[in-house]
């Protein structure tokens, strides 16, 4: 199967997996989790040779499929055209390749339908499942899944999961790699929690609890995300919008941009609508400024550095190299520092461990402490549960009315659903 | 005036083979991801050697065979800093277009006073089999090889997004050879069959065009063939019209092709988003 001995990585003076020993067993599923930057993503890409091992040795029996966070597609091909691309085959009309594609994907038992669809009109959901089909597809004997539920709905999930399982049955053995406690302890046989580029805690998942698996993550027991109390009246409100991806949010959260110029905006898409990668920390912290000044643009960047808790070398660090976690708290700094009255943040912790969206959260409540009021799109229903005034739920472009989070508790899933 | 534009025709067809092979040959090229502005001084090259492979052979074949090789090798040159090095491809092209412009007109005065660069017409069988392959085997077998095969659609797909394929320089490399392959042809017939030899600088900017109808063509074969036809049809009439005097000033007749061709396409619905990931 994979066997990995001793593997070290060294990018600069960071260790990014150090001294680690994993062997991988026929048909389990193994989740490895831990915080961003625990060096989950790099062991796995060493193991599927996409990255050479400083020193160590693997030990590879068979092919290795490996999905990544960020999507291998080409947009402007059809759904059929990104398979065709990996398939072998010489001459073949538009039309049968769709059929070709129908096929497979009704093959790896995963639902898309219609792939005469141009990949950049389909959902992110879609995308990935795009990905994880191509991935199946090569019958790979180890695949390795890198945080694929982040960008999925509860259902997607749920889908992917028997697909997981199904696919562990036949003989598949599968690393799931999360930071989402409670799914790894529904699907995973094995746990790996990694942390500082070292396997810190390595176990079966019977019997675990998502405290302990937090406990071993992050080592400390405290979760700072204390409610600041603040006067009412001067309190801003925080409207959480819930959803299946693909219901209408893009086009609200494009509707209250025209209706809100000012408006602080923590986009969906962060690195696409959020930073400019190719610039430093300081250039896009200052991309909302009237004046610019590169000293002062320097050392207001390091104040914010701190303030935020962004890991960086410094202000000059490219904003592509942050790992995503990071990214956010540019974009939250940027954003933040101008005092909005209003703040639109779609999906602001997509995609983030447990301590950035802590962070992102407490943020958030300070804001609107400070008089901001939010308007909070989500996929993730803890999230809006846990800091929502009010709960609205999209489904097909219409808004629900207004509820408290107690009235929704009851009714968004039906909501969420059309079938209330 | 649709007699004018009907007499005006054939000579319009012929006289634009060179530009539609220019054409067709970018269209691969920027499917692939590349903007070569080289293919000027692919063309002028391979006009050039087409003479001297005609003249040292006496045989128009092979004077098609020395044009082709010719372009090939300034191909070969814009390849290896724009694809192997990754070059800028702007600033390769045209530093690739002054080199041919610098080198064709050094040897072209070199060797003056010989009848070197002079050829004799070419035979109708031969001129008449190259305008059929211009403007319809090529085109059918481009619409084939890109929309129809595995091959093509890796090629789009190095255009679009290169980090989907492992080997997205073996397809550039695939995509220059073509484009040189079909420029050449079009430099040759330029100079072999629509002139008497090669004089200086002779291709005036057909590849400048043919990259401009590409992208007005909104890069597939349709477009690339309609644009090529509407420009060849005006500049063909520009002449007729400019003999018939009716009181335009004449520089306002040596636009017309560029006007036309412009608006009309313009107007043609179709694709408007250019390969992602071109000039990259």
């Amino acid at each position: 199967m994979l066997r990995l001995q001793h593997i070290t990585k060294r990018f600069g003076d960071n260790l990014a997996v150090d001294d680690v020993t994993l062997e991988l067993r026929r048909g389990e599923i193994l989740a490895l989790v831990g915080e961003n930057g625990a060096g989950k993503t790099t062991l796995m890409r060493i193991a599927a040779g996409e990255l050479a091992a400083g020193s160590g040795t693997i030990h590879r029996d068979g092919e290795i499929g490996i999905v990544h966070q960020h999507f291998l597609l080409v947009a402007g091909f059809t759904i059929a055209e990104n398979l065709a691309l990996q398939r072998s085959w010489r001459f073949a009309s538009r039309r049968a390749l769709e059929r070709e594609a129908e096929t497979l994907i009704a093959s790896t038992g995963i639902r898309l339908d219609d792939p005469s669809r141009r990949v950049e009109t389909i959902s992110v959901g879609e995308k990935s499942k795009l990905e994880l089909i191509k991935a199946i597809a090569k019958k790979p004997e180890v695949l390795i899944l890198d945080e694929p539920t982040s960008v999925l709905t509860p259902q997607e999930s749920a889908e992917l999961f028997t697909v997981m399982r199904a696919l562990a049955a036949g003989g598949t053995s599968v690393v799931f790699i999360s930071h989402k406690l409670p799914e790894v302890l529904e699907i995973a046989h094995r746990i790996v929690v990694m942390r500082g580029g070292r396997i810190v805690a390595e176990t079966e998942a019977h019997g675990m609890t998502a405290s302990d698996l937090a406990n071993a993550m992050v080592e400390r027991t405290s979760r700072a995300a204390g409610v600041a109390s603040t006067d009412s009246s001067t309190r801003g409100e925080i409207v959480a919008i819930v959803g299946v991806a693909g219901n209408g949010q893009t086009e609200l959260a494009e509707r209250f941009r025209k209706e809100n110029p000012g408006a602080a905006l923590i986009p969906e898409d962060r690195t696409r609508d959020g930073i400019v990668a190719e610039m430093s920390i300081a250039e896009n912290l200052s991309l909302k400024s009237r004046r610019w000044n590169r000293r002062e643009a320097a050392a207001s960047a390091s104040t914010l550095i701190a303030r935020y808790s962004i890991r960086a070398t410094g202000p000059d660090q490219d904003a592509g190299s942050l790992s995503g976690g990071n990214q956010q708290k540019v974009i939250l700094a940027r954003e933040l520092e101008q005092k909005p009255k209003k703040i639109l943040a779609a999906e602001p912790t997509r995609g983030l461990d447990i301590e950035a969206t802590a962070f992102v959260h407490a943020q958030l409540r300070a804001a609107a402490a400070g008089g901001a009021s939010i308007l909070l799109i989500t996929s993730d229903l803890d999230e809006a549960f846990a800091l929502a005034d009010v709960i609205q739920v999209i489904y097909r472009g219409k808004l629900s009315e207004p509820l408290t989070p107690a009235a929704a508790h009851e009714r968004v899933g039906a909501l969420m659903a059309g079938i209330a | 005036m649709i007699d004018v534009i009907l007499h005006a025709l054939p000579i319009a067809i012929i006289a634009s083979t060179p530009l539609l092979l220019a054409v067709e040959g970018e269209l691969v090229v920027q499917r692939a991801g590349m903007i070569n502005l080289g293919i000027e001084g692919m063309m002028l090259v391979a006009a050039m050697t087409g003479v001297i492979g005609q003249q040292l052979t006496r045989s128009a074949a092979a004077g098609f065979v020395a044009g082709i090789a010719g372009a090939m090798v300034v191909a070969a040159l814009f390849g290896v800093f724009a694809i192997r090095y990754r070059a800028d491809q702007i600033v390769t092209g045209t530093a690739v277009n002054l080199l041919a412009a610098g080198a064709t007109g050094f040897v072209y005065q070199a060797l003056r006073g010989g009848a070197l660069f002079f050829v004799p017409p070419m035979p109708e069988q031969v001129q008449r089999l190259v305008v059929l392959l211009a403007w319809l085997v090529v085109p059918a077998a481009l619409g084939l090889l890109l929309w129809m095969s595995r091959f093509g659609l890796r090629l789009r797909a190095a255009g679009e997004n290169p980090e989907v394929l492992a080997h997205v320089a073996r397809y550039r490399w695939c995509a220059l050879a073509i484009e040189a392959l079909l420029a050449g042809t079009g430099g040759a017939f330029l100079s072999l069959a629509l002139s008497s030899g090669f004089a200086e600088n002779m291709t005036a900017g057909r590849g400048f065009i043919a990259l401009s109808i590409v992208i007005f063509g909104r890069w597939n074969v349709r477009g690339a063939i309609i644009g090529t036809a509407l420009f060849g049809i005006a500049a063909a009439l520009q002449y007729t019209l400019q003999a018939m005097n009716i009181g335009l000033p004449y520089h306002l007749l040596l636009a017309l092709p560029y006007v036309v061709t412009l608006l009309i396409l313009c107007g043609i619905a179709g694709r408007v988003r250019a390969p992602e990931a071109l000039g990259r």
